[in-house]
This record gives C-alpha cells, structure tokens and sequence, in this order.
C-alpha cells in the first residue's frame, strides 16, 4: 500500500505538480514574477495541481495527433509500466518508447510554458485584470504607476487620452531637520521578494522644492533613488496624450495584426504536413527565423531609420537573409522535393 | 558594423512586440522622447506648461516631425 502511494505521488508530481509549476512561472512574468513564490505551500501546491490538468491534456492532444497515437492503444503498455513499478521492478522499456516518454515530457514543458504565457496575454490585452478583480495580480502598485488604474470605474473620469508617463511627488523623511519634497518622472521601481511591498522608486529629472526660493529646483544628477522607507507621502500625476492615428500608426497596427497571424500560421501549419517529426521542427525553427527576417524587412519599409544608405544596407543584408532561411524552410517541409 | 547593429536592433524590437511584456512605468513613446535630450527637453517644458498654465492641451513637435499633443 505504502509503495503504491510513493508512486502515486511521483506520478503526480511529475505530471499534475510540475506542467502546472511551469505554467505558472511564465504566467506570473514581468512585474508580477514575485507572486510566483508567495503563498502558502498547499495553496501553491493545489493552484499547481489545479493547471497542471488542462496542460497535461493539451499535452497529450497534441502529442497523440502530432505522432498518431490514442490513449486507448498505449493504455496497456502504461498499465504494464504501472503494475512493474507498483511490484518495486525496473520497467522493460525498449529504446524507442523512453524517446517518446523524454520528448513527451519536453512537450509538456513547452506546452505548460507557452498555455503560461498566452494566458498572461490574453489577460492583460483584453485588461481582462482590470475589468474583473478576481483576475487582478498582486502587484497593486503597478496598475497605479503605469496609470492603468484610469481604466477601471472609479478611476475612469480621471481618463482624457492615453497614458504617457508617470510623474511621482514624494514627501521624505531623510531623518535630517524637517521633510523634503521631491518630484521626478518614475523610470523604474522595486518590490520586495519577499513581502511585495514597495521597496524604491527611480525618477529621472528630478526636482526638489526649495524654501528659499520658494519653489521647485532641478536636482543635479542622472538618476534619483527614493528609498519607500523614508516615503511620508506619494502624490501620482499621470501624463496623457491625444491618441492621434495617423496613416502611418495604422499601416504599423495592420502589420503587427499579419505578423502575429502568420506567426500562429507557422506554428499550426507544419503539424499537418505529411512529413517527419524532425522536418516539423526544423522546418518551424527556420521559418521562424524567416518570419522574423521578413518582419525586418517590412519594418524598414514602414519606418526607415534616420541614415538612408544604412536602411538600404541593412534591407538588402535582411533580404538575403530572410530567402535563405525561406529556402530551407521550404526543403525542410519538403515543399520543394526536387532539392530534399 | 552599423548595418550589423541596426538590424538587430530591429531584431530585437520586434521579439520584444511579440514575446516581451509591456510592463514598464514608461510608454514606449515616452521612452523615445527620453532617449533624445532635445525632445526630452521639449516634453518636460510641455507639460509644465501645462499643468502652471492650466491648459487643456500643448502640443509639441518632436526631432522626427511627429506631434506629441499632451493634454490635460
């Protein structure tokens, strides 16, 4: 009994704890990375248990159509494999099914990590986080310094265009004689790994008031550090600009709408080539790259850089890129034949 | 060597579209503004115009040409 539940347990923990672990690492990104560690243990633990399900079968959905396998036809091979665990034996495992259990646990990584990633992004495109709280992070602090806060309802009236720049007022305590007044452009802040308050703020341009001459003076210096200790006080100006569409913004918004299209293209259409798993992979890495060339290419056209001769250099060199990456993207997809 | 740095430039704009996450405490656009100390100037002077003065809208024009209308 005691060795079928330490079996048991690894079976969970490989293939529930740990797709849902990765999930979640690459859900919880960017700001809100700290929120990947905090909690208690069993509701990190259940959470993890909680993802690792839709991941491990969208795993195996895409696994069995990639290799054409059912779960009804390898249901006796891992019965077989249990039963010779359960009984403390080393499953008899030929060389070709450890290939297809080590390429099905880097599937499961992959698909985890990306499910993690296009949650994160689905949630913050749509602001799905602001519309509704329970999806909102832990990080309070940044919905407020990147004045996303002006999209929610009670915030909303502050709205007149579209967020630019943050400026912060801080009133300090620097344990010297009386408080300082300080205001600069926020750059940068830092959370603690710890706890997730509010550890410092970067400002750039800053000003500090002066009572003599009875207002703002300019701080000499690059960066200003304001430690959130020392912090009595913090006042938010939002800076907004008139959201001005012009030819050019909407031929940049139509060619990152077909960019993310043909990614998503690349990434569905080699998988129902008739072809071998190896060509299916190398063929998306080098169409992938071609993707990327031919994205350059386009945005050189859209957005020349300021030195012309550079531009043209650079499009050509890109070009020559982009087409030899194409031709092994085509050799490798064996749409060419007459070459593979 | 130019032409090398230019193209991953634009290399890593687009990866950084696609796959990086926009989460910094500065638009993009501000960011650029930044990056020139001119227009940097201009923006700053910008909105201090616009938050003594009490204006509803200044409008700047940037080293590219472009137009920055900050309102209030």
């Amino acid at each position: 009994m005691g060795k079928e539940y330490t079996i048991s347990s690894i079976i969970i923990v490989v293939w529930l704890i740990f797709p849902g672990v990765v999930f979640k690492r690459f859900y919880f990104q960017g700001q809100f990375t700290k929120q990947f560690g905090v909690g208690l243990f069993a509701d990190r633990l259940i959470t993890s248990i909680f993802w690792g399900i839709p991941v491990q079968i969208a795993t195996f959905l895409i696994y069995s159509r990639v290799l054409n396998f059912t779960f009804t036809g390898i249901e006796k091979n891992i019965q077989e494999f249990y039963e010779q665990l359960s009984e403390n034996k080393f499953p008899l495992i030929s060389y070709s099914t450890l290939e297809y259990i080590l390429g099905y646990l880097v599937c499961l990584i992959i698909t985890a990590a990306t499910l993690g990633g296009i949650c994160h992004r689905i949630v913050r495109i749509f602001k799905v986080d602001l519309k509704w709280p329970v999806f909102r992070f832990n990080n309070h602090w940044h919905y407020y310094f990147r004045g996303e806060v002006l999209n929610t309802k009670e915030f909303k009236a502050l709205k007149t265009g579209k967020w630019h720049t943050t400026i912060v007022d801080v009133v300090i305590n620097d344990g010297t004689e009386g408080n300082k007044m300080i205001k600069g452009y926020l750059t940068q802040y830092t959370i603690s790994h710890k706890t997730g308050d509010l550890e410092s703020l970067y400002l750039t341009d800053t000003m500090r008031y002066s009572k003599s001459q009875k207002q703002y003076v300019r701080v000499p210096g690059d960066c200003f550090v304001v430690l959130y200790e020392h912090v009595i006080d913090m006042n938010l100006l939002y800076n907004q600009i008139k959201p001005n569409l012009n030819v050019r913004q909407i031929i940049r918004v139509i060619f990152n709408i077909v960019g993310f299209l043909a990614f998503i293209y690349i990434l569905i259409f080699p998988w129902y080539l008739n072809i071998r798993v190896l060509n299916k992979i190398f063929g998306s890495m080098t169409a992938m790259i071609t993707w990327l060339f031919f994205l350059v290419v386009i945005s050189f056209a859209i957005d020349p850089s300021s030195n012309k001769k550079m531009t043209k250099q650079a499009l050509i060199g890109c070009l020559v890129i982009g087409s030899v990456f194409l031709f092994f993207t085509l050799v490798f997809f064996k749409i060419m034949p007459w070459i593979s | 060597m130019e032409v090398i740095r230019i193209i991953s430039q634009r290399v890593g704009d687009i990866l950084d579209y696609y796959f990086g996450s926009d989460m910094d405490v500065m638009s993009d656009d501000a960011k650029k503004i930044f990056s020139n100390k001119e227009d940097r100037q201009k923006y700053i002077d910008a909105v201090e115009e616009l938050r003594k003065e009490n204006k509803k809208e200044v409008e700047i024009t940037l080293s590219n040409k472009e137009t920055v209308t900050l309102i209030s």
